[in-house]
């Protein structure tokens, strides 16, 4: 019997423990990082990197800001952010500069694949 | 009487305080080591430093590549300083390039002065030609987020703002007159400095000012606007006590020569090289 008290003693304890660890006082919200960012917010991100990439036309330096938003290939993320920014009627000029960074991204790619 | 119960004393449950002590600890380890709460969704303001300082940056890049000011403050908007051209200056103060800087500088100044012409300058695009992909640290993506927070709906920003033509930096051409000559006795100085500082006809400061400051077997070359805690238009140059040089702002500016540390004398009648203060104003 005793046992069994102490046990669930210790639940008690653990369930409160969660309480303040996960909902009362969680860690602070502000040490997210980019790979984070809502969708939409990421969409922005990878434009920014569009009309950066514009300018210098530096694909090593885009894919370094890229490559921030997780692991996947840099492409991927432009083409989530292609397909966010449809759905959030992102101006057309916008869309044509997403679309333009996907296509630098794949040319490289198709050159490689052909024997 | 019972005797025998008499002498028993009753214990009170301590086993009971102990397992709730064991089970708040071992809660407390796995909700803020083992298992803490990982955010996903979020917006740009729950960023750490290090990637707000990013997120700035990729603002300042997108603007200098579109010059487009409503977008870029829209932008920096996400992010909730209080000081958005501080927080630009004082992120430029910490960049690791220059360039880095300049871009995050000249965005500090069109949110400060928003009338003013964007200056463009070809030490801006210098680091892109220049750049070699460092190895960047693995984000490993948070997919099983024990806790999603939701900030408020947003639209993604997409502002019909009428842009900004780019234009070049004028100040390149202006004729700078010297209209300040003086000598700085500070003992704070740790080395001797030319100090030169640009204005425009307004009495402004011009930061992105070309600098050339030339020596009897060299030259460098330099722009104002890296010190924005002392002024936009301040930079400054170290000299050799002994040498001679001559300091110019700009392509046809007024050429200052013979200048060369001078010497000054602390309280106890200790010699010491002091600076050179060197104001410039666009006529």
């Amino acid at each position: 019997m005793r046992f069994f008290w102490f046990f669930l003693t210790i639940l008690f304890g653990l369930l409160i423990g969660f309480y303040f660890g996960w909902v009362r006082t969680p860690t602070s919200i502000g040490t997210t990082q980019l790979s984070n960012l809502r969708s939409d917010y990421l969409a922005d991100y990878v434009l920014m990197a569009a009309e950066s990439y514009e300018q210098h036309q530096n694909l090593a330096y885009t894919t370094s800001q890229l490559v921030l938003l997780g692991d996947q290939h840099p492409l991927r993320y432009i083409q989530k952010a292609i397909i966010i920014a449809e759905k959030l009627d992102f101006s057309r000029k916008d869309l044509e500069k997403l679309a333009m960074l996907a296509q630098v991204y794949q040319i490289p790619e198709t050159a490689t694949e052909a024997p | 009487m019972n005797s025998r119960f008499q002498e028993e004393k009753r214990q009170p449950p301590y086993y009971l305080l102990t397992g709730f002590l064991l089970g708040l600890a071992l809660g407390f380890v796995m909700t803020m080591v083992i298992l803490p709460v990982q955010y996903t969704n979020v917006p740009p303001e729950t960023l750490n430093s290090k990637d707000k300082d990013r997120y700035r940056l990729m603002i300042a890049l997108a603007f200098r590549s579109n010059q487009d000011l409503g977008r870029a403050s829209a932008r920096l908007g996400l992010l909730r300083d209080d000081d958005i051209a501080g927080q630009l200056i004082q992120q430029s103060r910490r960049s690791e390039t220059k360039s880095d800087a300049q871009v995050l500088l000249n965005l500090a100044q069109a949110i400060q002065n928003p009338l003013a012409q964007p200056a463009i300058t070809a030490q801006t695009t210098d680091f892109i030609e220049t750049f070699t992909p460092a190895p960047t640290e693995t984000i490993l993506p948070t997919e099983t987020p024990s806790e999603t927070s939701t900030p408020q709906p947003t639209q993604p920003v997409s502002t019909p703002i009428a842009q900004m033509s780019p234009t070049p930096n004028l100040s390149a051409g202006l004729p700078f007159q010297l209209t300040e000559n003086k000598t700085i006795c500070n003992t704070s100085y740790r080395e001797s400095l030319i100090q030169v500082e640009v204005f425009n006809a307004e009495g402004e400061p011009i930061a992105n000012s070309r600098v050339t400051v030339t020596w009897s077997d060299g030259q460098d070359t330099f722009f104002t606007g890296f010190y924005p805690e002392i002024s936009l238009g301040y930079a400054d140059f170290s000299m050799t006590p002994g040498s001679l040089y001559s300091v110019k702002v700009g392509e046809i500016g007024e050429m200052v020569t013979d200048l060369s540390a001078p010497e000054c004398k602390d309280d106890s009648d200790v010699n010491y090289w002091g600076s050179i203060y060197l104001r410039f104003d666009a006529p």
